[in-house]
């Protein structure tokens, strides 16, 4: 972490108003409300680094993610992409210049690709787009290009989606991506709808292509033995905070804060099998009415008066940034 | 003898270019009470089996060979009225949705009820007091409450737990279990499966757990049985398959998951795709895959052979995959 960061974010929060139908909210004498999706995010990512952000669904993970690429425009906080502030309220020709230099890859390869399109022109999109190739004949070598760089052939620039394996069609999703020779990818579950011995293929693809290109990722996922095998840091999200933030080799060995010690606990692993242990117990809590305090107290077994009151902030410990008031009290063994 | 015996089932799907082998002569017993984890990529035909079990199979699927046994009676060519008496009272479902499972219209407390009193003598106030003895059990908070809750009241682990108390209300010999925990949370996949294993425990119901995670029946099943392109590849107790997996296919697969407690490298993926329904190779249906083929591997596809005690696996190549993994 000792570099410039390529890609970072301070006190970044998105709020999305409910959909309440006017009426109803005006019978009922209620306010608008509002899901509070990502509630004040710090992170930075060195270039050539990954950092994964994990989580259960509806915390806000893949939220960090659009804000990020410019794809939501955030309530509050700002972004700043290689030294520049990045604001997505910006026009759009006044951020193309950094837009090209960021690509998005998407979980589902069968809903992210248009079905009518031959896979050259998917391909070429960004190119068109940034206006980035001269010629047609351009525009074609850098499409077989591509194609090589990703595992396919040139001829299949010519086929269309559906002719294609979920794994391949995920090949063509990156091959897309790095068309505009992009710096910084944002990776939400892209492995997630694939299966085992796919996956591995597309998960060793992404780390040959990070090399090659020095590529810097945001991967987001839900599945904590990818992000052990692809991230360098780890910053695990709940209830749209970031809990604990720490490099990956340390967040796995000694995971600090509880909810990550009692997932890292509780998720089936192949190695450790028929152990005994406490399943984390209760439900992933609603993003609207968040409880106070720390978010995760309902569930967690060391909670005391503090935490049902009070947030805890993220702060640095032991080589970890971690938010709980019973580690910083020392009330909980690391 | 064994609960359930799948013999030699094959399934055919009817397509525009004839028909296409889906499941071919895939045999198995599951013994009563035991946990039977049926594994493989999506398309290797674990849900067909599934499905064929619970005489759910629908065109343009159709079962073309072989029988299925439930206490040594057949039960894969039984009219629609016979087989209504055994689904649900014998055979019950969990699915991987449990909003699909469960009507948006009714309570819980009102499908429970009358799932039990379709399937037991009994009248409604003692439905509903096994319908709320149920929901206790498989860990509903509050339950007197909650029985008149709608599914859309209840998030997904909930609703989970509900299908679970369905499936269990008739006292079932078996329960067929298709991806139960893959559309919930990582921490509530966790709570599930532990309930499963210890209701079905209780309750003295067989399981026969389809999924594609090998984590997952690492952490609950008895038994494995691999899937790979409709055939079975490998099967044995969980311990010895996943310890001392014999059939390159496992080998590959195994080696392929991305681990909890290892370090950050590259994955042993297995290049290629598993071929489609219609497109199975002739020989062994992996021998395009596979690092150890030879020609007799292309030439005629390899039967079970003992590998261990009561582990057997469809390879020519054994001898090159004793010991350790690569």
């Amino acid at each position: 972490m000792s570099a410039l960061p390529l890609v970072e974010a301070r006190g970044l929060e998105k709020r999305f108003a409910l959909a309440t139908p006017w009426l109803d909210r005006i019978l009922a004498h209620r306010p608008r409300r509002f899901v509070h999706a990502v509630a004040g995010v710090d992170l930075s990512i060195a270039r050539g680094r990954t950092l994964a952000l994990v989580g259960e669904s509806g915390c806000g993970k893949s939220t960090v993610g659009r804000l990020l690429v410019g794809l939501l425009a955030p309530s509050a906080g700002l972004i700043r992409f290689d030294g520049r502030d990045f604001d997505a309220r910006a026009g759009r020709r006044a951020l193309a210049p950094l837009r090209r230099r960021m690509q998005m890859i998407f979980q589902d390869p069968y809903a992210s690709l248009n079905p009518r399109w031959r896979v050259r022109d998917i391909i070429a999109e960004p190119l068109d787009a940034f206006a980035l190739t001269r010629s047609r004949r351009e525009r074609m070598e850098r499409v077989a290009e591509l194609l090589l760089q990703v595992g396919l052939t040139p001829a299949d620039a010519e086929k269309y989606p559906h002719q294609f394996s979920g794994g391949q069609r995920q090949r063509i999703s990156i091959a897309r991506a790095l068309a505009s020779r992009p710096d910084f990818l944002v990776c939400d579950e892209p492995t997630s709808a694939l299966d085992v011995s796919v996956q591995a293929q597309i998960l060793n693809l992404m780390m040959d292509l990070q090399e090659k290109f020095r590529l810097t990722y945001l991967f987001i996922s839900h599945n904590l033995a990818v992000v052990r095998l692809i991230a360098d840091e780890v910053a695990v999200m709940y209830a749209g905070r970031i809990l604990e933030c720490a490099p990956s080799s340390l967040l796995f060995a000694r995971p600090l804060h509880p909810y990550t010690r009692l997932l890292l606990d509780t998720v089936p692993d192949i190695d450790r099998r028929h152990r005994s242990r406490s399943p984390l117990a209760g439900e992933v809590p609603s993003p609207i009415d968040p409880p106070p305090g720390c978010a995760f107290h309902p569930r967690c077994p060391w909670a005391f008066a503090r935490c049902r009151s009070e947030r805890p902030e993220l702060r640095a410990a032991e080589g970890a940034y971690v938010a709980c008031h019973g580690l910083e009290e020392g009330r909980i063994p690391v | 003898m064994a609960l359930l015996e799948v013999e030699d089932l094959s399934i055919l799907f009817d397509s525009r270019n004839g028909p296409l082998l889906a499941v071919d002569r895939v045999s198995f017993a599951i013994a009563r009470g035991e946990v039977l984890g049926l594994v493989g990529e999506s398309g290797a035909g674990k849900s067909l089996t599934g499905l064929a079990i619970l005489g759910l199979l629908e065109p343009p699927a159709r079962i073309a060979g072989g029988a299925i046994r439930l206490e040594g009676h057949r039960i894969d060519n039984l009219p629609e009225r016979a087989l209504r008496a055994i689904r649900g009272r014998k055979i019950a479902a969990i699915f991987q949705d449990p909003m699909t499972a469960l009507n948006p219209l009714l309570t819980i407390g009102r499908q429970l009820e009358e799932t039990i009193r379709v399937h037991l003598p009994l009248d409604r106030r003692a439905a509903r007091a096994r319908a709320l003895a149920l929901l206790r059990e498989v860990g509903i908070p509050d339950p007197e409450r909650r029985i008149d809750a709608y599914p859309h009241e209840l998030s997904g682990g909930m609703r989970q737990r509900v299908v679970i108390a369905l499936a269990l209300c008739a006292e079932p010999l078996l329960v067929v279990a298709d991806e139960p925990t893959s559309a919930l949370d990582v921490s509530i996949q966790a709570q599930i499966l532990g309930l499963l294993k210890k209701s079905c425990r209780e309750h003295g119901a067989a399981v026969l757990l389809i999924t594609h995670d090998l984590a997952v029946v690492g952490e609950i099943a008895d038994r494995v049985a691999v899937l790979y392109a409709g055939r079975l590849v490998e099967i044995g107790p969980v311990e010895a398959v996943l310890s001392d997996p014999r059939h390159p296919y496992t080998r590959g697969l195994l080696a392929a998951v991305p681990r909890l407690h290892a370090e950050r490298r590259r994955l042993a993926a297995i290049e290629g795709a598993m071929p489609r329904p219609g497109a199975v190779p002739p020989g062994c249906a992996f021998h395009p895959r596979c690092p150890l083929a030879l020609a007799p591997c292309r030439a005629a596809p390899p039967p079970l052979h003992a590998v261990g005690e009561g582990h057997d696996a469809a390879c020519f190549r054994l001898e090159a995959t004793a010991g350790a993994c690569p």
